[in-house]
């Protein structure tokens, strides 16, 4: 299957998620707009591998497994923070971006690749 | 980017342009990516003393802007703050989220707008606040829908030519939302 532009994008999706383990520097004082650590960096790691891979082969069906696993992982974060626990070591900014690069790579998965 | 792929109504920009705006648009999804962590449920900090959320919706009432909107805050959002601690949540998380991908981009930069005023009904007459900062979170989602800022660097700009393919009124909507 020879990549299309919706792959092209699922590869910068998964890219976006390997770069935000920077926000795992503490470091980072002010600009530390999401908190990663633990269980939540490798959440990044693990997801956007299988995002950019999705995209690099031209697999749309593992851009929608990816994304089906980034909004579990921000709705695991949110019923986490709710519940009073910690589980995954992130905050709840980590819930929005996943949120969002989940709902991306389920429309790339799912967009048509003919029209 | 050619005319030829212009969007419709919208002048096309140079690439640079395009990315700036790209740029732009992630810079603002950040925004409410980071300000979505200190909207903790269950209680979104109500309790004594009043803390996050709670503690800044209360400032519509002790630094009055709008004496309805104090109104309605005062009677209605305090006392069914649970409801309303989650509605935030929900929205600013999307907002974040959706603006972060560039998707339905000109329907969340709405979407901000209202945010940006509501965050200024209830902020700006606080002590030590800019009123300038409000100003400009509007002026910012003001002009991320003026450029449908989703289209460049975003997947509004890839899922367009699907959606006007479609000849269906659910993709006209989505073509101008995005």
């Amino acid at each position: 299957m020879s990549v299309t532009t919706f792959d092209r994008a699922a590869v910068v999706m998964g890219t976006a998620s390997i770069a935000s383990m920077v926000f795992g520097i503490e470091g980072l004082g002010d600009f530390r707009f999401v908190w990663l650590s633990g269980v939540s960096m490798v959440v990044a790691l693990v997801l956007g591998l299988l995002a950019l891979l999705a995209g690099a082969l031209a697999r749309p069906a593992l851009a929608v497994m990816a994304g089906i696993a980034f909004v579990a992982a921000a709705i695991v974060q949110v019923v986490s923070a709710a519940t009073g626990n910690d589980w995954l070591g992130a905050d709840l900014a980590a819930t929005s971006l996943w949120l969002g690069l989940g709902v991306g790579l389920l429309v790339v998965g799912s967009a048509p690749r003919e029209t | 980017m050619s005319t030829e792929n212009a969007p419709r109504g919208i002048m096309a920009p140079s690439r640079i342009s395009g990315w700036l705006m790209a740029a732009t648009r992630v810079g603002v999804a950040l925004l409410w990516i980071d300000n979505v962590s200190w909207k903790v449920p269950p209680d979104f900090g109500e309790g004594d003393p009043p803390r996050g959320l709670y503690a800044w919706t209360n400032m519509a009432v002790e630094h009055e802007v709008l004496a309805p909107y104090a109104w309605f805050v005062d009677n209605v959002v305090l006392p069914n703050f649970t409801i309303f601690g989650w509605l935030v949540l929900v929205v600013e998380a999307s907002l974040g989220a959706f603006l972060l991908v560039g998707v339905l981009t000109r329907a969340w930069a709405i979407v901000g707008m209202a945010q940006s005023i509501v965050i200024s009904l209830s902020t700006l007459n606080a002590p030590h606040e800019w009123y300038w900062a409000y100003l400009l979170m509007f002026l910012v989602h003001l002009m991320l829908f003026a450029t449908a800022a989703g289209r460049y660097g975003g997947l509004d700009g890839l899922l367009r030519p699907v959606w006007q393919w479609q000849d269906t009124k659910l993709a006209r909507l989505l073509e101008w939302a995005s």
